[in-house]
């Protein structure tokens, strides 16, 4: 199944996708030293986001969360690739300055935690190669 | 988008990597939120300087983009850093955070920009009336588009270093006139008298709660000074998204109201349930979110004196511009038994190592932040604190 959206930071990328229904917060939501989802009643709590396609709708929460996905990129431990439903500032520049690949205008819900997708974020055009 | 030949030329590299990589970065956003263009800005106010906050990760940030050469291109202050740049060991800060926070905001000025280190950039320069900025920090942002009238989206951090670097922001939101319309009243009238003994911040807190993003009249207000539009401002960014709060009486523009928009009013127990929230048992108190202005500090000085001086303890949270402008007042502070901070504040400073974990605090957006780091915060009026920092006995 190929899924298309609008392409914000190029790149490709290759794993298996970790969806949210909810939006993320990186500052104080995720743990920069470990990549763990450690907000408290969050659906991602416990689960880490290293190397998966993190798929939710948007951020939420600090600016400051553009420099935890940079810290997270130093230490091997971000998303190989972003999918937003409709990705904001503190996303945008967080994968921008990290050379994380992120796409939006794809709705969570069509997507399932687990399952195998490559990514594919060109100038002119995204879009996610599903293996269900 | 639609862009500029310095716009493209920027984007192709032509002015430098860092030129290149921020013009990248604003021209991404723009096209995110659906800009057309790109708008001058004059003022960019930077947050994210704390090294608690940001850790290693935004500080080689910085200095790989101050390596890259990148130079701001219009004035730009910044928010406050983690400590007092002078007397951070007073704070029990250690050797290693401080060397690390100096070399922030070493990086930060050597790209241009000025070392403000405060939350209250308003209160140093002058913005006209519909003048473009691109400002980060919710209360700036907040004070800016509601008191004076000035044009910012709540740019965040990093977004408005770049948008310093190439002194542009995108057009869209609350730059336009179409996004500066109000598409909510929130009604406080039977609230107002309330809200005049001194609680602006509880009133703030519930409008920025109901708002979320949205741009909002807030109707029904007793008239209000400036310093009690900063606490009402800074909680509505606290618990809410806004950037824009119509306050009639006070801004300068009518607001433009859509057809069907909301409107919610807000009753006693509402603001009861905010003060009853954030009613934990302190041990200090701090004043100085948003920082203090001169006109504050004075007052603030003044009558604690005629009480007699603190008998718990105070600290007072200000801008380093001040330093050398308050005359006696320092003096006066301490002796009187208050301290005096620079560059930081309550919420980014570590209070617990040198004032405890108790706090009575008169503003939400600190008793917010606070709370979130596990202090107990005592919410109350500013004219409350005073007396129960200055009172005797064992109440409370």
């Amino acid at each position: 199944m190929r899924i298309r959206g609008r392409p914000l930071v190029e790149g490709e990328a290759e794993g298996t996708l970790l969806v949210s229904r909810e939006p993320i917060s990186f500052y104080g939501g995720v743990d920069p030293e470990s990549g763990v989802v450690v907000e408290k009643g969050h659906e991602l709590e416990g689960e880490s986001v290293a190397g998966r396609i993190l798929v939710f709708p948007h951020g939420k929460g600090s600016t400051v969360g553009s420099y935890i996905l940079l810290r997270l990129a130093k230490r091997g431990l971000a998303p190989a690739g972003i999918v937003n439903l409709a990705s904001e500032p503190i996303i945008i520049i967080g994968c921008l300055i990290s050379g994380i690949p992120l796409m939006d205008g794809v709705d969570p819900s069509r997507l399932e935690s687990g399952w195998r997708a490559e990514m594919h974020v060109g100038e002119q055009d995204a879009f996610l190669d599903v293996k269900v | 988008m639609e862009l500029t030949s310095y716009e493209e030329k920027a984007l192709d590299g032509e002015y430098g990597e860092a030129v290149r990589l921020a013009m990248r970065a604003v021209v991404k956003v723009g096209e995110a939120l659906g800009a057309e263009r790109l708008v001058p800005v004059t003022w960019a106010h930077v947050s994210g300087i704390s090294y608690k906050n940001i850790g290693d990760a935004g500080l080689e940030f910085l200095e790989e983009l101050a390596a890259k050469g990148a130079r701001v291109s219009v004035r730009t202050t910044v928010n406050p850093a983690g400590m007092d740049m002078e007397h951070w060991r007073e704070m029990g800060v250690d050797e290693g955070f401080a060397e690390k926070q100096a070399r922030v905001v070493k990086a930060l000025i050597s790209m241009g920009v000025e070392a403000a280190l405060t939350c209250t950039p308003y209160l140093y320069g002058k913005v006209g009336l519909g003048e473009h900025l691109a400002w980060a920090e919710s209360n700036a942002v907040l004070y800016a588009n509601s008191i004076l009238g000035a044009r910012t989206n709540r740019e965040g951090g990093p977004l408005a270093l770049f948008e310093a670097i190439v002194g542009r922001a995108p057009y869209v939101g609350l730059h336009t006139d179409e996004g500066r319309r109000a598409s909510l009243v929130v009604d406080f009238e039977d609230v107002r008298d309330l809200v005049a003994q001194g609680y602006h911040q509880a009133a703030g807190y519930l409008l920025g709660r109901i708002a979320g993003k949205r741009v909002a009249v807030a109707k029904g207000l007793p008239p209000m000074g400036s310093w009690e539009a900063k606490l009402f401002l800074a909680a509505v960014g606290a618990s809410g998204g806004t950037g824009l709060v119509y306050i009639p009486g006070v801004s300068p523009e009518e607001p433009r109201i859509v057809e069907g928009a909301e409107e919610v009013p807000v009753d006693k127990r509402d603001m009861e349930e905010v003060l009853e929230y954030f009613n934990g048992k302190p041990e200090a108190a701090a004043l100085g979110c948003p920082h203090l202005s001169s006109r504050e500090l004075e007052d603030i000085v003044s009558y604690i004196e005629r009480r007699g001086g603190a008998r718990r303890p105070l600290v007072l949270f200000t801008a380093r511009a001040l330093k050398g402008r308050l005359g006696d007042l320092e003096k006066r502070a301490e002796k009187a038994g208050a301290r005096i901070f620079y560059d930081t504040c309550m919420v980014v400073s570590p209070l617990r190592s040198f004032l405890g974990s108790g706090v009575a605090v008169d503003s939400a957006k600190a008793a917010y932040y606070l709370s979130a780091q596990g202090y107990a915060v005592k919410l109350m009026s500013r004219r409350e604190l005073l007396d129960y920092v200055t009172g005797g006995g064992g109440e409370d």
